[in-house]
C-alpha cells in the first residue's frame, strides 16, 4: 500500500455513524459523513427515553449532534447516497449524490415560517405517520442541520412550478431555491465505516395483531413518539383512536422477532424487552394520575445488559405486570377498546381488556441498504445483517470497510457506541501514518480583554422544549432575568441547544457586547462544554458563563408545582448572574503527553487493546499479574459461531511477543498512581516506575464457583457437577469420556439473579446450549435436558436456541420458588425439578450436571478503582462514565475499560471493547498535548503558612511545597479544581479560580435576597 | 381430500404437473377478469354477511391468499358494505370445532363446548348469513347456531352467487365466452 489517505467515509448518521466520525475527527483523520436524510440523529433522535438511565434520549444525543454539525473536520452530507464504491484499503473512490434540499443551509435561520405557510400536508415520517408536516419541513426540533428542506415528492411548485411558492415569498433570509439541482462528488477516503442501521419491523403483515386494522394498535417506535415531548402529542400520552390518555396497556413481545413461522426472523431483537419495560415505567410517569396498568406478555424476559436485571426487578416491584404468555389475537372490544385472548402459565384461556395495545417490534434491515451492500460486495448472513466473526466483530467481508451498530446485529445503544469506537479503530489502525494529514486546524477569534468593563449579562432562558416550559413559566423567568443588575439582554428560546441557537447567541454576545453569558436550561453534565465554546466563538473567555439547572434540579423535580417551579428558576437565575459578575477570563491550560499507554491485564481484551495502539505505533506496556498471558479466555472451547478460542489465543500471545512496541510484564501488579491525563505515573510491583499518557483497564472477572450454600447442587462434592469452563476444559482436552454419557443436565443462573448477586451474567445461556449442541454432536443420543428461567439466546445467538429444541433437547423451567433438587442415589446423581408445563415433579438421573454460574467481579477490583480513581457498581463491576454513551472512558480524563471488568460478555464483545477503548485512548496519544482544567487552585502567599497540609490531602499529587520560600505551588497542570485543599487549608490561603468565596458568597447572597 | 392431497404432496415433495386451486379462488378470478358478472342489487335489504375461514383450506391449506379471494367474491356478490369481518381472520381464525372426524365421532357436548368460541365470534358480527366453504364447518355452524340460539342463515358461497349472476337479454350469462 502507498500511502494510505487520511480521510474516511461514515456511512449513516445515527448513533453509530456520530460516534466513529467523532472518535476519527478528533484523533486526526477528516471524515466525510453521509446520511440519506435531511438531518443525523438516526432512530436515537426518534426515542423518549433511554433504559436503564431514563435519560432523555434528544438530550444526551443532542451534545454529540451538535458537536458533530460544528466540527471542522466532518464533513456533514445529508439527503445524500453513495452511487459507487471502488478502490483499495488505503485509497477508496466513493461517488456520492446529494439530492436537492431546495433551501441554501448558509442562509436558512430555521424561523419555521415557511412550513407556517406552506399549504402542503404530509405524513411525517419522523413520527412515523403519527401526525403530519408540511412539504417543507425540518426533520425534527433538534435536527443537525437545523435547516428546512424541501420535500420534492409532495411540494407544490415542484411538481407544478408556478403555483403555491408561497414558502419563498415568507423566508425572510431568502433561503428557498427551487433550482437546486443534485450534486455528485467524488471522494478519496482510506477506509469506509459502515452505520446504516435498522429499520423497526412492520407488523401490517402479521393479521392477528390487528395493526393497520385497529386503531389502538401501534408499534413500540410509534409508542416512542407518543411519549416524546417532540412528538404528536407533546408528550401527553394519548391513544390514536380518541386521544384519551390509556389507562390500560399491554405489550406484545416477539412482534416479527424469534418468529420463524410468520415473521420469517428467527433472530432476537436484543433491545425490546428492555424498550417495553422502559416504556411501561415511563408510561405512568406520563400518565396525569400515575395509575396506569401495564401489561407486558412475553416469551422469555431478556434482561441481560448491565444494570438490566435491577431494571426488570424494579418494574416489578413498582406494579408492571409480566406475563409469560403468547397472544393469539388482538380483537376489538367495545368503544375501541382492545381484547387480548391468552393462554395463562397454567394452561387457562383467559381475556384481558386493554385500552391501548404496543407491539414490541423488532428490528431489521432495510432491503434499500441491503441493495447498497450488495453493490459494495459486503457479504450478509441469513438474516440480511451483514456478515462478522466473534475475532473480527467490526471487520465486513472487504478489508477496509468496517461495520458498526444494528447493522451487524440488533443491538442497543451502548453496544452501538462501543463498536462505532472499535470500527474507528480498525481505520485509524489502517490508516495511522496518514494522521492529521487531511485535518483543519480550528482557529478561534483573539479574545476580547474584558477586564476593564463593566458587567454586561447576558440571559438565555430555555424552554427545552416542554421539559422546562411545561412547568416552568419561562417568559416570566425572562422577563425577571431583564430586572437583575447587569443584565442587559435576555431571551426565551425553545432549544438552546439546537444550532440555529447557539449561532445566534454568538451573534448576540458580540452585537450587544456581552462579557457574561448565563444560560438557564437544562444541566451542566452535558451541556456546558457547548455554550462555554460558543463564547470563545464570540471572542470572549469560556470561563465567564454560568448556568442554572432549570430543568434537572428544578422542573423535573417539582413538576406538579409550577408556581414553585417558577420561582426557583427565578432564584437560579439570580444566583447564576450575582455569581458570573464575578467571574473573571481564565487561561486555557493543556497538558503535554507521554506518547504511551499502560494496559492493565493481559487477557483477550487487554492484549487486543495493546496491539491495537500498539499497530498504530504508541508503545505499550501490558503488564499480567498471573506468570503466562491469555487470562479467562484460556478456558474457553469455542464461540458462540463455533471458531476455536484456543489457536485464535495461542496466535495473539504470539502477535503481542513479537510486537517491539510492546513491553510484556508478567507477574506484575500495580502499587501506585499518580498524576493524570497525559501524564500518569504508575509505580509497578517490580519497583519500576512507569510514564504513560493514557491507561486501558482490562482485569477482567472470575468464574463463581458455588462450593456450598444455596447453589452448590453437589459441586466440589460429586466429581460428575461441572461449571461451564470445567466442561469446557474437557471439550479443550478432546476427552473421550463424554461422548459415552447417556443424560447431561445443565442448571442455568446458578448464582446470577439472585438476591446475593442480582445482575444476569449474560454468556451464560449462549455458552450452556452451545455446550450441549456440542454433546449432542459427540453423541446423539445422548438426553439433554436444560434447566433454566429465561434464555437469553439474544441477536443471532437465538438461532442456537432454535437449534438445540430441533436435536430434542428439552429445556424446563424453573423459579427461585421451586429451586432443582440435586441429590446422590445409589452413587449416580438425582435431579428433582417441577416441570410447569406438565405441572408434576421430574426426576433426572445426569452422569453428567453442568452449572451455568455466574461472572463475578474480582474481589480486588475495588483497591484498582481507587489507585485510578474510577466508581465501581455495587455489583463490584467497573463504572464507566456514562452507560449509553461514554461505555468505554471512565469519568476519570484518560482512563478506560475493557472486557469482564466491565459487565459480563462474550469474546466478541470483548474484542469490540479493547478496540473501542484504544480507540478512545487514541484520541489523547495522537495529540502533542490535551486541554487541561483552567479552574485550578492558586495560593496567596501572603497567608500561606507553609503547613503543607494542601500537598497531603491533594489526590493528584498537584501541590507542593516550594523549598526556596517554604510555601505552597500549585502545579496547574495536574490540579483538577477538586477544592480538597481550598477546605483543607487552615489559613483561607488557597481558592479555586472562579469559584472562590467572591463569587460563591455573591451567590450565596443573591439566594437569601427573598428571604 | 383437497387437504390431505396437497399435504401429501408438499410433505413427501411429491412431484407432480398440477396445481391446486379452490373453486373460490376461480370465481375471483373470473369476477376479476369480467368473465363472469353479479350484481349486489338483489340485496335490497341489506342482509348483512360473514364468513368461516376453513382451517384445511385456509390455515392449513392455501393460505391467505384464498381467503382474500372468499372475501373479495362474498363483496362482490352482496355489496361491499355488507360483509362484516370477524376477529381473528383468516389464516389466523379460529377453527369451528367440529374437524377432525369429531362430528362422526360422538363427543357431542365437547364438539359443542368447543364450537361455543366460534359461535361467540360469529354472533359478534350481527350478521344474518354466515358464508362457510367447508362441508364439515357447515355442519357444525349449523349445529351451534342451533344449540345457542343462533339467528344466522348458514350456508356454502355458491347459493348467492347464484342470486347475483348477470344474465344479459339473451338468457346468457353476460361476458361469458
Amino acid at each position: 500500500m502507498t500511502t494510505p489517505r487520511g480521510s474516511v467515509l461514515v456511512v449513516g448518521g445515527g448513533i453509530a455513524g456520530v460516534q466513529a466520525a467523532l472518535d476519527l475527527a478528533d484523533s486526526g483523520f477528516y471524515v466525510h459523513l453521509v446520511e440519506r436524510s435531511s438531518a443525523i440523529g438516526g432512530s436515537m433522535s426518534q426515542l423518549d427515553k433511554t433504559f436503564p438511565t431514563n435519560d432523555c434520549s434528544a438530550c444526551i444525543l443532542s451534545p454529540k449532534l451538535v458537536e458533530c454539525g460544528r466540527h471542522l473536520n466532518i464533513n456533514l452530507l445529508t439527503l445524500s447516497e453513495i452511487l459507487s464504491l471502488s478502490g483499495e484499503p488505503g485509497s477508496f473512490k466513493v461517488k456520492i449524490r446529494q439530492n436537492p434540499r431546495y433551501v441554501d443551509v448558509e442562509k436558512c435561520i430555521a424561523c419555521g415560517s415557511c412550513a407556517e405557510k406552506c399549504p402542503k400536508k404530509v405524513p411525517d415520517e419522523f413520527d412515523l405517520g403519527l401526525d403530519t408536516r408540511k412539504a417543507i419541513y425540518l426533520r425534527y426540533p433538534q435536527a443537525v442541520p437545523l435547516k428546512y428542506a424541501i420535500d420534492p415528492e409532495h411540494c407544490i411548485y415542484l411538481k407544478k412550478p408556478g403555483r403555491c411558492g408561497f414558502c419563498e415569498k415568507v423566508c425572510p433570509a431568502g433561503a428557498i431555491n427551487f433550482k437546486d439541482t443534485p450534486k455528485e462528488y467524488e471522494l478519496e477516503v482510506g477506509s469506509v465505516i459502515l452505520a446504516l442501521g435498522f429499520r423497526p419491523y412492520s407488523p401490517e403483515s402479521l393479521d392477528f395483531t390487528g395493526y393497520k386494522r385497529l386503531k389502538n394498535v401501534v408499534t413500540s417506535m410509534e409508542f416512542e413518539r407518543v411519549l416524546s415531548p417532540s412528538g404528536p402529542c407533546m408528550g401527553h400520552m394519548e391513544r390514536p383512536s380518541d386521544h384519551q390518555e390509556p389507562k390500560r396497556i399491554a405489550w406484545l413481545q416477539c412482534i416479527g422477532s424469534r418468529d420463524i413461522n410468520r415473521a420469517c426472523h428467527g433472530y432476537c431483537s436484543s433491545i425490546c424487552c428492555m424498550q417495553a419495560i422502559k416504556q411501561a415505567v415511563i408510561s405512568r410517569e406520563h400518565s396525569a394520575s400515575g395509575d396506569v396498568d401495564a401489561t407486558i406478555f412475553y416469551m422469555d424476559m431478556r434482561t441481560y445488559g448491565k444494570g438490566f436485571e435491577a431494571y426488570y426487578e424494579r418494574a416489578k416491584a413498582e406494579g408492571i405486570r409480566f406475563k409469560r404468555a403468547r397472544v393469539h389475537t388482538v380483537c376489538p372490544a367495545t368503544g375501541d377498546n382492545l381484547r387480548v385472548r391468552y393462554a395463562d402459565e397454567e394452561g387457562k384461556i383467559r381475556e384481558d381488556e386493554f385500552d391501548l395495545v404496543v407491539l414490541s417490534v423488532g428490528l431489521e434491515t432495510d432491503p434499500q441498504v441491503m441493495r447498497l451492500l450488495h453493490d459494495m460486495g459486503i457479504e450478509v448472513d441469513a438474516d440480511s445483517f451483514a456478515e462478522t466473526t466473534c475475532f473480527r466483530p467490526v471487520e465486513t467481508s472487504k478489508k477496509g470497510i468496517y461495520v458498526c451498530g444494528a447493522l451487524a446485529e440488533p443491538k442497543d445503544i451502548p453496544q452501538s457506541v462501543v463498536e462505532a469506537s472499535a470500527a474507528a479503530l480498525e481505520a485509524e489502525r489502517l490508516l495511522h501514518v496518514s494522521r492529521w494529514t487531511e485535518t483543519k486546524k480550528k482557529e478561534f477569534p483573539p479574545e476580547r480583554d474584558v477586564h476593564a468593563e463593566p458587567p454586561r449579562i447576558g440571559v438565555f432562558v430555555c424552554s427545552c422544549g416542554i421539559n422546562i416550559a411545561s412547568v416552568v413559566d419561562v417568559q416570566a423567568v425572562t422577563d425577571y432575568a431583564w430586572t437583575l443588575p447587569g443584565v442587559v439582554f435576555a431571551q426565551n428560546n425553545l432549544f438552546t441547544c439546537s444550532q440555529d441557537t447557539i449561532n445566534q447567541m454568538a451573534e448576540t454576545i458580540k452585537k450587544e457586547r456581552l462579557n457574561r453569558v448565563v444560560v438557564a436550561s437544562c444541566t451542566p453534565r452535558t451541556h456546558e462544554a457547548l455554550f462555554q465554546e460558543t463564547l470563545r466563538e464570540a471572542g470572549i473567555n469560556k470561563y465567564l458563563f454560568e448556568m442554572a439547572n432549570i430543568r434537572d434540579q428544578d422542573s423535573w423535580v417539582h413538576q406538579h408545582d409550577p408556581e414553585a417551579a417558577t420561582q426557583k428558576a427565578k432564584d437560579l437565575v439570580r444566583m447564576a448572574v450575582a455569581k458570573v459578575r464575578g467571574d473573571e477570563p481564565l487561561p486555557y491550560n493543556s497538558v503535554p503527553v507521554t506518547k504511551s499507554a499502560l494496559v492493565i491485564g493481559a487477557g483477550i481484551a487487554g492484549m487486543t487493546a495493546a496491539l491495537s495502539l500498539a499497530d498504530q505505533g504508541f508503545p505499550v506496556t501490558l503488564i499480567e499479574r498471573k506468570d503466562r498471558l491469555g487470562g479467562h479466555g484460556r478456558k474457553f472451547f469455542r464461540t458462540w459461531q463455533g471458531q476455536q478460542v484456543q489457536p485464535y489465543l495461542d496466535e495473539l500471545v504470539q502477535m503481542v511477543e513479537a510486537n517491539d512496541k510492546i513491553n510484556v510484564r508478567v507477574k506484575t501488579t500495580i502499587e501506585e498512581v499518580s498524576g493524570s491525563v497525559g501524564q500518569f505515573k504508575t509505580k509497578l510491583s517490580d519497583g519500576t516506575e512507569l510514564e504513560h499518557g493514557v491507561a486501558i483497564v482490562a482485569v477482567g472477572a472470575e468464574s463463581y464457583k458455588p462450593r456450598e450454600g444455596k447453589w452448590n447442587y453437589l459441586y466440589g462434592k460429586n466429581p460428575n457437577v461441572h461449571t461451564l469452563l470445567e466442561l469446557d476444559q474437557r471439550f479443550i482436552e478432546d476427552d473421550q469420556g463424554l461422548s459415552g454419557l447417556n443424560q447431561a443436565v445443565f442448571i442455568h443462573c446458578v448464582g446470577s439473579r439472585v438476591p446475593e448477586r442480582p445482575y444476569c451474567s449474560r454468556v451464560c445461556c449462549t455458552h450452556a446450549i452451545d455446550q450441549a449442541l456440542h454433546l449432542k454432536d459427540l453423541n446423539p443420543d445422548m438426553d439433554i435436558f436444560m434447566i433454566y428461567r429465561d434464555i437469553r439466546t439474544y441477536g443471532k445467538r437465538e438461532h442456537l436456541y432454535q437449534k438445540a429444541r430441533a436435536k430434542g433437547i428439552i429445556f424446563i423451567r424453573y423459579d427461585l420458588e421451586n429451586l432443582p433438587r440435586v441429590s446422590e442415589d445409589s452413587g449416580g446423581l438425582k435431579l428433582e425439578v417441577r416441570d410447569p408445563i406438565v405441572g408434576a415433579d421430574i426426576t433426572l438421573h445426569p452422569d453428567l450436571l453442568v452449572l451455568a454460574s455466574a461472572v463475578r467481579p474480582r474481589d480486588d477490583v475495588g483497591e484498582l478503582s481507587k489507585l485510578f480513581k474510577c466508581a465501581m457498581t455495587s455489583e463490584g463491576f467497573l463504572l464507566e462514565a456514562h452507560m449509553k454513551l461514554r461505555p468505554v472512558d471512565f469519568a476519570t480524563d484518560g482512563v478506560y475499560l475493557a472486557g469482564l471488568c466491565h459487565y459480563p460478555k462474550p469474546v466478541e464483545e470483548t474484542i469490540s471493547q479493547a478496540k473501542a477503548a484504544a480507540s478512545r485512548a487514541g484520541l489523547v496519544l495522537s495529540r502533542d498535548a490535551v486541554p487541561a482544567e483552567s479552574i485550578t487552585a492558586q495560593v496567596n502567599l501572603q497567608k500561606c503558612t507553609g503547613c503543607s497540609v494542601c500537598t497531603q490531602v491533594c489526590a493528584y499529587h498537584a501541590v507542593n511545597m516550594d523549598p526556596n520560600t517554604g510555601k505552597a505551588v500549585v502545579d496547574t497542570g495536574l490540579c483538577k479544581g477538586c477544592g480538597a485543599c481550598v477546605a483543607g487549608c487552615r489559613s483561607d490561603a488557597i481558592t479555586l479560580k472562579n469559584i472562590g468565596n467572591e463569587q460563591l458568597m455573591a451567590a450565596v447572597e443573591a439566594a437569601m435576597e427573598d428571604f | 381430500m383437497f387437504f390431505a392431497t396437497l399435504e401429501g404432496l408438499r410433505r413427501f415433495n411429491i412431484p407432480h404437473k398440477f396445481e391446486f386451486v379452490s373453486i373460490i379462488s376461480l370465481y375471483a378470478k373470473w369476477l376479476r377478469e369480467g368473465r363472469l358478472k353479479v350484481d349486489p342489487a338483489w340485496n335490497k335489504d341489506g342482509l348483512k354477511f360473514t364468513v368461516q375461514d376453513p382451517c384445511k383450506l385456509v390455515r392449513q391449506g392455501l393460505g391467505d391468499v384464498v381467503a382474500e379471494d372468499l372475501r373479495y367474491v362474498i363483496k362482490k356478490v352482496a355489496g361491499e358494505e355488507n360483509f362484516i369481518d370477524v376477529w381473528p381472520r383468516m389464516s389466523n381464525n379460529y377453527c369451528c370445532g367440529g374437524g377432525g372426524g369429531s362430528l362422526q365421532a360422538g363427543f357431542v357436548e365437547n364438539r359443542r363446548k368447543y364450537g361455543k368460541l366460534k359461535f361467540d365470534q360469529l354472533s359478534a358480527t350481527g350478521a344474518d348469513v354466515v358464508i362457510t366453504p367447508c362441508h364439515n364447518c357447515h355442519t357444525q355452524v349449523i349445529d351451534i347456531c342451533d344449540f345457542y340460539g343462533g339467528k344466522w342463515k348458514t350456508t356454502h358461497l355458491w347459493n348467492w352467487l347464484e342470486k347475483a349472476l348477470v344474465i344479459d337479454d339473451s338468457g346468457v350469462q353476460a361476458g361469458k365466452d
